[in-house]
C-alpha cells in the first residue's frame, strides 16, 4: 500500500480524535456541569473496567441478540413478502397499498399494538426491531426483484429452470446487493430502536444497554452512562462493519461504482 | 444430432407497438439437419424477433415453427441461443454460467462436460473469473460453451461476432466451426456481415424489411474447413454484396 493511501486511510481517525479532544477540553475547563458529562479519559477508564468485569458485554450481548433476531425475522419476512408480491399480480394489487400505508407510520406508533400482543417482554423488543426492518427490506427487495432483467428470466426459461431454481439462481442473486443495503440500513436503525425500547421499558433487573444507560442516568453515574453509550456505539460500528463485509462478498461480481470504491478504497 | 428446422410464418405484427403493419410476412425456409444457415438483413428488419420465434420466446405470430417435425411452442434445452450481448449472468463465474445451462440431474457427467467445453474454448485459466472481468471475445467463448454444453439440436446465433476485433472474431468463428465438427447441431445465424455469413454457412438468405421476407437465397457448396480469402468465397461475397447494393439503389 502506498504511503499516500496509508495517510489517507489513517485520516479516518482525525474527526473522532478531534471530537474527543474537544470534549475533554470542554469538560476539563468546567464548561459543562459534572452531573451532565464526564471527561473522555475518565469514561475510557470506566469503560475498560466495565468491559473487564463483564457487565457491559453481558448487557451488550442481550441488546445484540434482540437486534439480530429482530433483523433476521423482519428481513426474512420482507424478502419473502416482496417475492410473493412480485410473483402474484393479484396479491400485489390487493396487499401493496396496505403495506405502503403501514410503512408510513412512525415506528413508535407500533408500541401500543405490540404491547397489546406481546406485553413488554423479549417478544415486544424483538417485534419492534422486526417491524422497522420489515418495511425497509420489503421495499428495497420489491423494487430490486421487479427490476431483474427480463433477459435473465428468459435465459432461465431456455434452460427449463423451475420457479425455485429461478429464485435461487436469478432473482435472489440479482437482488442481493439491494437487499443487503436495506439490511445494513435496518441494522443501523435497529440499534436506535433497541436502545429506545430498552430505555423506555427499563425496570429493575432488566438486561440490555438501553436499560444500563437508563439506570446509570437515574442514579447519576455519568461515567457509566457515557461508557454504556460508547460501548453501544462500538457495537453498532462493529455490526455495520460486519454487514458491509457480507455485502461486499455477495456483490463481488458487481462492477457498480459504489462497489468499486468499496473494493479499492479511495 | 441436429434436427431439420422448418419455419413458416404467414404474418407477425410489430411487437409492443400500435403499428398495425406486419413486421414479418410470408417468410418460409427450411434448414436440413446439421445445416448452417445465415439470415442477412438490415438492422431493425426483425431478424432478432425471428430468432426469438424459432426459440419459442415469441409466440404472437401466425404460422408454425417446427424442429424435427414437432412444433416449437415454448423455450427448451433442445434449442440454444447465443444472444447479441451474450447475456452472461453477472453474479456467476465462467464455470457457473456454463453450469447454469446443464441439467442438474447428472452432476458427474455435467462436470466432465463443463470442463471439456471450458477446455475447447480455451478458458481453463479464466474458469473462476466474473463476467465483468472478461473481454468481449472471452464473453463470446463462454456463451458458445454454454450453448453447446447441453448438446442442443438447434443453435441460434444472434449476431455473435458484432463489435469484435478481426482476430477475436476469426478465433471465435474457428472455435465455433470446430465445435460443430465434434457435435452435430443445426445452426441458424443472424448477421450483418456478408463475409461472415458466406464463410460460416451452407446457405445464405437475404431478407427485406417492412415487412421482412426472404428475397434471395445463395447456396455455398464448399467443404470445410474453408480458407479465409479463398477465391470462390470472395467471389460469392462480392456477388451478394453487389446484389444488396443493387437492391439498395433500387
Amino acid at each position: 500500500m502506498s504511503t499516500k493511501r496509508t495517510v489517507i486511510r489513517a485520516g479516518v481517525l482525525l474527526v473522532p480524535v478531534l471530537l474527543i479532544a474537544g470534549w475533554e477540553i470542554i469538560v476539563r475547563a468546567g464548561l459543562v456541569p459534572p452531573s451532565q458529562s464526564a471527561a473522555p479519559s475518565v469514561v475510557a477508564l470506566r469503560l475498560a473496567r466495565l468491559v473487564v468485569s463483564g457487565e457491559l458485554p453481558r448487557h451488550g450481548g442481550h441488546s445484540l441478540l434482540r437486534l439480530i433476531v429482530g433483523v433476521v425475522v423482519g428481513g426474512v419476512l420482507g424478502v419473502v413478502s416482496s417475492m410473493y408480491l412480485v410473483k402474484s399480480r393479484l396479491a400485489d394489487h390487493l396487499i401493496s397499498p396496505t403495506i405502503q400505508l403501514l410503512a408510513g407510520i412512525p415506528v413508535v406508533v407500533w408500541i401500543p399494538f405490540w404491547v397489546m400482543f406481546f406485553g413488554t417482554g423479549e417478544e415486544f423488543k424483538v417485534a419492534m426491531v422486526a417491524i422497522s426492518t420489515f418495511f425497509l427490506v420489503h421495499f428495497h427487495s420489491f423494487v430490486a426483484l421487479r427490476s431483474v432483467q427480463r433477459d435473465y428470466m428468459e435465459l432461465a426459461d431456455i434452460y427449463e429452470k423451475s420457479y425455485w431454481e429461478k429464485v435461487k439462481d436469478v432473482l435472489i442473486p440479482s437482488a442481493a446487493p439491494a437487499i443487503l443495503t436495506a439490511t445494513r440500513t435496518a441494522l443501523a436503525f435497529g440499534w436506535v430502536v433497541i436502545f429506545f425500547v430498552e430505555y423506555a421499558s427499563a425496570r429493575h433487573g432488566s438486561e440490555g444497554l438501553g436499560w444500563f444507560i437508563a439506570d446509570a442516568r437515574a442514579v447519576g453515574k455519568v461515567e457509566e452512562e457515557f461508557s454504556g453509550l460508547l460501548f453501544l456505539a462500538i457495537l453498532a460500528f462493529m455490526t455495520d462493519w460486519l454487514i458491509a463485509r457480507i455485502q461486499r462478498h455477495f456483490a463481488r461480481w458487481s462492477d457498480s461504482l459504489e462497489h468499486m470504491i468499496a473494493q479499492e478504497g479511495l | 444430432m441436429g434436427s431439420p428446422l422448418t419455419v413458416r410464418v404467414s404474418s407477425m405484427k410489430y411487437p409492443d407497438s400500435t403499428d398495425q403493419r406486419n413486421l414479418i410476412e410470408d417468410l418460409s425456409f427450411e434448414v436440413p439437419a446439421d445445416g448452417i444457415v445465415s439470415l442477412l438483413g438490415r438492422s431493425g428488419a426483425g431478424k432478432t424477433t425471428l430468432l426469438r420465434m424459432i426459440a419459442g420466446l415469441e409466440r404472437r405470430f401466425q404460422g408454425e415453427v417446427s424442429l424435427n417435425g414437432g412444433q416449437i411452442s415454448r423455450p427448451s434445452r433442445d434449442i440454444q441461443i447465443v444472444f447479441q450481448d451474450y447475456r452472461l449472468l453477472p453474479w456467476k463465474t465462467v464455470y457457473e454460467n456454463i453450469e447454469f445451462a446443464t441439467n442438474k440431474a447428472d452432476s458427474e457427467h455435467n462436470k466432465t462436460q463443463i470442463d471439456r467445453w471450458i477446455e475447447i474454448v480455451g478458458l481453463q485459466h479464466r474458469k473462476n473469473a466474473w463476467p465483468k472481468n472478461l473481454s468481449g471475445g472471452e464473453e463470446g467463448r463462454v456463451a458458445f460453451a454454454r450453448a453447446f454444453v447441453d448438446q442442443p439440436r438447434l443453435l441460434l446465433l444472434d449476431e455473435p461476432f458484432r463489435g469484435l476485433d478481426l482476430a477475436t472474431k476469426f478465433d471465435l468463428q474457428d472455435q465455433l466451426l470446430n465445435a460443430l465438427r465434434n457435435q452435430s447441431t443445426t445452426v441458424v445465424m443472424v448477421s450483418h456481415s456478408v463475409e461472415d455469413a458466406v464463410f460460416m454457412s451452407d446457405s445464405v438468405f437475404l431478407l427485406s424489411e417492412s415487412p421482412m421476407r426472404i428475397v434471395n437465397q445463395f447456396k455455398i457448396d464448399m467443404p470445410r474447413p474453408r480458407q479465409r480469402g479463398d477465391q470462390q468465397l470472395s467471389a460469392l461475397t462480392a456477388k451478394i454484396t453487389e446484389y444488396l447494393a443493387t437492391q439498395q439503389r433500387a
